[in-house]
C-alpha cells in the first residue's frame, strides 16, 4: 500500500510528456534585487515605527489640549453669541466722536440755562455763576465771532 | 564574514553587528525555493514577491522566537504556507458573490500571465492541479515539485505522515483523471 502511495505519477510524465521543469519565470534581476528591496523595508518599517510610538506616548495629552482648545472655542463663541443678542435688540446706538467742541456745546446747553437764569432773574441775591469775562466768551462762542476780531470790530 | 551553517545565520541575524549582513544571505540562499513554493499556489508573480517579501520579513521579526533545535529551512517553510494560505482564503472570500471563484480566475490568469513559460502541457498540467483543494495542491507541490520527504511535510504542515500519503495519492489519481478527460 504504501509502496503504491510513493510512486511517482507516471502518467504525469510519461503518457503527457510532461516534465518536472519549472514553467514560472520572474523579471530579470528578481532575485539579485530582492535582498535589498526587503532590508530597505524593514528599515522603513522601524522608522514608521518609531514615529508612531512617539505618537503614541503623546496622544492622550495631544487629545486633551485638543478638547480643551475646542472647548475654549465652543464656549467665547457661546459669549459672543450672547452678548452680540443684546446688541441687536437694543436701539442702535451711534458713535460720537469726542471732540472739543462737545464741551463747548455741553456746557453752552448747561450755561444757557443758567444764563437764562440769571438774565431772568430780579432776585438779585442769586449770585452769577457768571463772571463778565465768561459772559463775553459766551456771547462770542455763539456768534462764532473770534475774540480778536470782536475787539477789533469794537 | 562566512556563515557556515543555518545557525550561524540565524546568530548573526540576532547579533546587533552582523544582523543586516546575516539576513541578506539567509534571503540569498532560500528565496527561490520558498518563491516557487508560492508560485505554485497564486501563480501571480507580483502576488508572490509580496507574499515572499512578508514571509521574510516575518521571519527576521521573529527570529528570537525560531528554536534552533529545528530546520530554519522547514521554518522559513511554514511561514510561507501560512502566508499563502491566508491570502488565498482572504481572496476566496472576495469572489463569494461574483459568477466566478478564485480557483477558475487563477486558472484564466495563468493563460495570459507574461511570466508563465511552459508549454501546452504544461499548463494542461498547471491548469488539473489548481483545480484541487488548496492543502491537497499544497502536499501534490510539495511532494512532486520540491521532492521534500514526507516527514518535513509533515513538520511544515503539522499533519502526520499517513495523511499526507493519502492526500498526495488522491491527488495525483484526480490529476490523471482531468487530464485523461481532456
Amino acid at each position: 500500500m504504501s509502496n503504491n502511495l510513493d510512486t511517482k505519477p507516471k502518467m504525469l510524465k510519461e503518457e503527457n510528456n510532461i516534465s518536472k521543469k519549472n514553467p514560472f519565470k520572474t523579471p530579470k534581476s528578481y532575485f539579485e534585487d530582492l535582498p535589498d528591496k526587503i532590508v530597505n523595508r524593514i528599515k522603513e518599517d522601524k522608522e514608521r515605527t518609531s514615529y508612531k510610538r512617539t505618537f503614541d506616548i503623546f496622544k492622550p495629552y495631544i487629545y486633551m489640549a485638543a478638547g480643551l482648545l475646542a472647548l475654549a472655542f465652543l464656549m467665547k463663541s457661546g459669549l459672543s453669541l450672547l452678548v452680540d443678542k443684546e446688541d441687536i435688540t437694543s436701539p442702535i446706538k451711534t458713535q460720537t466722536a469726542y471732540s472739543e467742541d462737545d464741551t463747548i456745546i455741553e456746557s453752552l446747553i448747561t450755561d444757557d440755562y443758567l444764563f437764562y437764569t440769571y438774565i431772568n432773574s430780579e432776585d438779585e441775591s442769586i449770585e452769577s455763576e457768571f463772571s463778565s469775562e465768561e459772559l463775553e466768551e459766551y456771547i462770542l462762542a455763539l456768534n462764532n465771532i473770534e475774540y480778536d476780531l470782536y475787539f477789533e470790530l469794537e | 564574514m562566512q556563515f557556515a551553517d543555518d545557525n550561524d545565520i540565524v546568530s548573526g541575524i540576532k547579533s546587533k553587528d552582523k544582523s543586516e549582513q546575516a539576513f541578506k544571505i539567509l534571503v540569498e540562499k532560500y528565496q527561490k525555493r520558498l518563491y516557487m513554493h508560492i508560485r505554485k499556489m497564486v501563480i501571480s508573480h507580483a502576488d508572490t514577491d509580496d507574499l515572499l517579501q512578508e514571509t521574510f520579513i516575518k521571519a527576521y521579526r521573529g527570529i528570537e522566537k525560531f528554536r534552533e533545535d529545528s530546520s530554519l529551512f522547514t521554518w522559513l517553510y511554514r511561514i510561507a504556507t501560512n502566508e499563502t494560505l491566508n491570502f488565498i482564503k482572504k481572496k476566496k472570500r472576495s469572489y463569494v458573490f461574483t459568477a466566478t471563484d478564485y480557483e477558475d480566475q487563477l486558472i484564466l490568469s495563468l493563460k495570459g500571465d507574461e511570466y508563465f513559460d511552459g508549454d501546452k502541457a504544461e499548463y494542461k498540467l498547471q491548469r488539473a492541479i489548481l483545480k484541487l483543494p488548496e492543502k491537497q495542491r499544497l502536499v501534490f507541490n510539495m511532494k512532486y515539485y520540491d521532492d521534500l520527504k514526507y516527514n518535513e511535510i509533515s513538520e511544515i504542515l503539522k499533519t502526520s505522515v499517513g495523511a499526507l500519503k493519502a492526500s498526495y495519492h488522491h491527488a495525483v489519481k484526480k490529476i490523471e483523471e482531468i487530464l485523461k478527460e481532456e
